[in-house]
C-alpha cells in the first residue's frame, strides 16, 4: 500500500492520519476513571466494561454499580482480559515507534530530503525503523544533515537488511529480553529466568520464611506467550486474597496486628490504619490480577510512596489555597443567611404559637420565653389581623 | 509554583482537553497557584431565560478526585429554582449519581443544561421554585432582572 504512494508530502499524509488513528486508539486502551492505559485490565462480567483492576477495586470499595453504565455490580464479578493487556502492550509499542518516527522526521525539516523523488516510500519507512533504534544518530542528523542523508544513501541493501535484522533480534526475539529477579534481583534472559527463580525459591525456603520477600507465584515469571489464558492457581504470599474488613468491629490492636501480619507500618491513627489496610488490600489483589505480578515488598513500598504523596498534597494544599479568603467570605455568608432564615423560622414558630393560645390566654411562662418587644408586634399584628 | 507534580494524569489530561478543545460557551481555567481549582465562566444558553448572562463559578477538584465529585458552585448571584442563594447547585450528578467516568467537561455541560431547563421539582431555592410553579412568566422576568443586576458583562 505505502509503495504506491507518491512522495512529497504524501508519505507525511499517510503518516499523519497513522499518527491520528494511533493517537485515538490511546481513548480505547485507557482506563475511563485514572485516564492512563489499562493496568491489569478487569472487565465486569454484565455489562463487559474494562477497568484498571485498583480503579474498579478502590470504586466497589463504597459503590456497587458500573462506573459507565451504572448496572448493579461488584468486586466479586470482576473478571480478568489478558487480550486486553497484549492489546495495551501492542499500543504502547506501537505509539512509542510512530512517536520516534514522528519526532525523527514530521518535526525535522532539515530531513525533508526523505521525502525526494530518489526514494522509494518503503525504504524511507525501513531507514526510520532501522533508526529508530539509534537515538544518537537522530540527534546527529539534526545537527549536521549532510551527514545524516549521506548515511542513508550509503546504506546498501546488505547493510540495510543486517541492520534490519539487527533490530528485529532486538525487538521480536523474547529470548533477548531482560527480565529482574524478583527474589535476589539479578538481571536475567527471560528464557532462563523460570529455572534460576526455582532455583532461588528453593534457596529461600530453606533459610528463612519472609513473607515480604517471597513471590506472589513463580509459574508466571517465564510470560513470553501472550495467549497465557490457562489460568494457572495463583500460589500467593498469604493463604488467601485479603479483603476489607468490617473495620467497625475491630479494635486497634487487632488491626495493627493484621498491619503487621501483611508487614505494613502501624503508625498513625486509626482512619489512617484503615485507610492503609484498604489500599493495601486494593493494591494487592490488582497485583495478583495483572500478568506480572510485583513481590508484597514492592506493594508496601508503593504504599508508602503513596501516603507520603497524599501527605505532601494535604500540605501544600492548605499552602497554596487559593480560594481561600472565598472560602472564609463562603463561610460568613453561609452563616449570615443561615441565621436569618433561622430568625425568620422562629417568628414564624412565635406567630404560631401565640395564634393558637392566645384565644386561651396564653400562659405566663410561655409568655415570659418569648422577649417583649416581639409580643409587641405580635399583639398588634394580631389587632390588625382582628 | 504550580502544584503539577503529584497531580494525577487523568487531571493533567483534562486539562490539557479543556484548554485545546473548550466547549462551547464554556471556559475553564485552572489556578495558576493550584491546579486542583478552576475559575470557570458559563454562557447562558441561547433560548433559555439566562440567554446572553455571563455566570462565573468556581470549580474544585478533591483529592479522591475522580472516586469524589468535583465541588462546583456558582459565583454569580442567580435566581434558578436548582441553584441557592450561595450559589450551591442542586445536580445529581454533583452527588449520588456521581460516576469516575464522568469528567470535568461532562459535569459543566450538565450545569449549562440545568440552565436550559430549570426544575422546580426538585427545589433548592423554594422562592424561585414556587414562583416558577406559579407564574413561569414572572420568574423568568425575574431570572433576566438577575442577569441584568448581576450577570451582564
Amino acid at each position: 500500500m505505502i509503495s504506491n504512494v507518491q512522495p512529497h508530502g504524501t508519505l507525511q499524509q499517510v503518516f499523519l492520519s497513522l499518527w491520528n488513528a494511533i493517537q485515538e486508539g490511546e481513548s480505547i486502551v485507557s482506563c475511563k476513571i485514572c485516564g492512563e492505559t489499562f493496568k491489569a485490565p478487569m472487565m465486569l462480567q454484565k455489562c463487559s466494561h474494562v477497568f484498571c483492576s485498583l480503579c474498579i477495586r478502590r470504586w466497589f470499595d463504597s459503590n456497587s454499580i458500573c462506573p459507565e453504565c451504572r448496572i448493579p455490580s461488584s468486586a466479586g464479578e470482576l473478571c480478568k482480559v489478558r487480550l486486553v493487556e497484549d492489546f495495551v502492550e501492542l499500543w504502547d509499542t506501537l505509539s512509542r515507534k510512530a512517536q520516534t518516527v514522528n519526532d525523527l522526521v514530521m518535526s525535522n525539516p532539515l530531513r525533508s530530503d526523505l521525502y525526494s523523488n530518489t526514494y522509494q516510500p518503503s525504504e524511507v519507512v525501513q531507514s526510520f525503523y532501522v533508526n529508530s533504534s539509534n537515538s544518537n544518530t537522530d540527534e546527529e542528523g539534526r545537527d549536521v544533515p549532510g551527514k545524516k542523508s549521506r548515511d542513508n544513501k550509503i546504506d546498501t541493501p546488505k547493510r540495510k537488511q543486517r541492520k534490519k535484522k539487527r533490530n528485529n533480534v532486538q525487538e521480536k526475539d523474547p529470548s533477548h529480553k531482560i527480565a529482574e529477579c524478583p527474589i535476589c534481583g539479578i538481571h536475567i534472559s527471560i528464557r532462563l529466568i523460570q529455572h534460576h527463580v526455582d532455583i532461588c525459591l528453593t534457596k529461600q525456603s530453606c533459610s528463612e520464611e519472609n513473607i515480604s520477600d517471597r513471590v506472589f507465584f513463580s509459574g508466571r515469571l517465564n510470560g513470553t506467550s501472550s495467549n497465557a489464558h490457562t489460568e494457572a492457581p495463583l500460589e500467593s504470599t498469604f493463604e488467601k486474597r485479603p479483603t476489607t474488613l468490617w473495620y467497625k468491629n475491630l479494635s486497634d490492636r487487632k488491626l495493627k496486628d493484621i498491619l503487621q501480619y501483611y508487614g505494613l507500618s502501624t503508625r498513625g491513627d486509626r482512619n489512617m490504619l484503615i485507610r492503609r489496610h484498604k489500599e493495601f488490600v486494593f493494591r494487592y489483589n490488582a497485583e495478583l490480577d495483572s500478568k506480572f505480578p510485583r513481590p508484597v515488598s514492592s506493594v508496601i513500598k508503593d504504599i508508602e510512596e503513596w501516603e507520603k504523596q497524599q501527605e505532601w498534597n494535604s500540605i501544600s494544599e492548605e499552602a497554596l489555597n487559593p480560594h481561600l479568603e472565598t472560602t472564609l467570605s463562603y463561610n460568613e455568608e453561609i452563616c449570615h443567611i443561615a441565621k436569618s432564615d433561622f430568625e425568620s423560622l422562629v417568628q414564624q414558630a412565635k406567630k404560631t404559637m401565640f395564634k393558637t393560645n392566645s384565644n386561651h390566654r396564653l400562659s405566663n411562662l410561655c409568655l415570659e420565653s418569648i422577649n417583649n418587644e416581639d409580643i409587641l408586634v405580635f399583639t398588634q399584628q394580631e389587632e390588625g389581623d382582628n | 509554583m504550580s502544584s503539577l507534580s503529584g497531580l494525577p494524569r487523568r487531571i493533567i489530561k483534562e486539562t490539557e482537553k479543556l484548554l485545546q478543545d473548550p466547549v462551547p460557551g464554556i471556559s475553564a481555567v485552572p489556578h495558576e497557584d493550584n491546579a486542583r481549582y478552576f475559575n470557570v465562566i458559563i454562557q447562558g444558553p441561547d433560548s433559555s431565560p439566562y440567554e446572553g448572562g455571563t455566570f462565573k463559578l468556581e470549580l474544585f477538584l478533591p483529592d479522591d478526585y475522580p472516586m469524589a465529585p468535583p465541588k462546583v458552585r456558582f459565583l454569580t448571584k442567580i435566581f434558578h429554582p436548582n441553584i441557592d442563594r450561595l450559589g450551591r447547585i442542586c445536580l445529581d450528578i454533583l452527588k449520588d449519581k456521581w460516576s469516575p467516568a464522568l469528567q470535568i467537561r461532562t459535569v459543566l455541560l450538565s450545569i449549562q443544561a440545568l440552565l436550559s431547563a430549570p426544575n422546580p421539582d426538585d427545589p433548592l431555592n423554594n422562592e424561585a421554585a414556587d414562583l416558577w410553579k406559579k407564574d413561569e412568566r414572572r420568574a423568568i422576568e425575574t431570572a433576566r432582572e438577575y442577569i441584568r443586576l448581576y450577570a451582564s458583562e
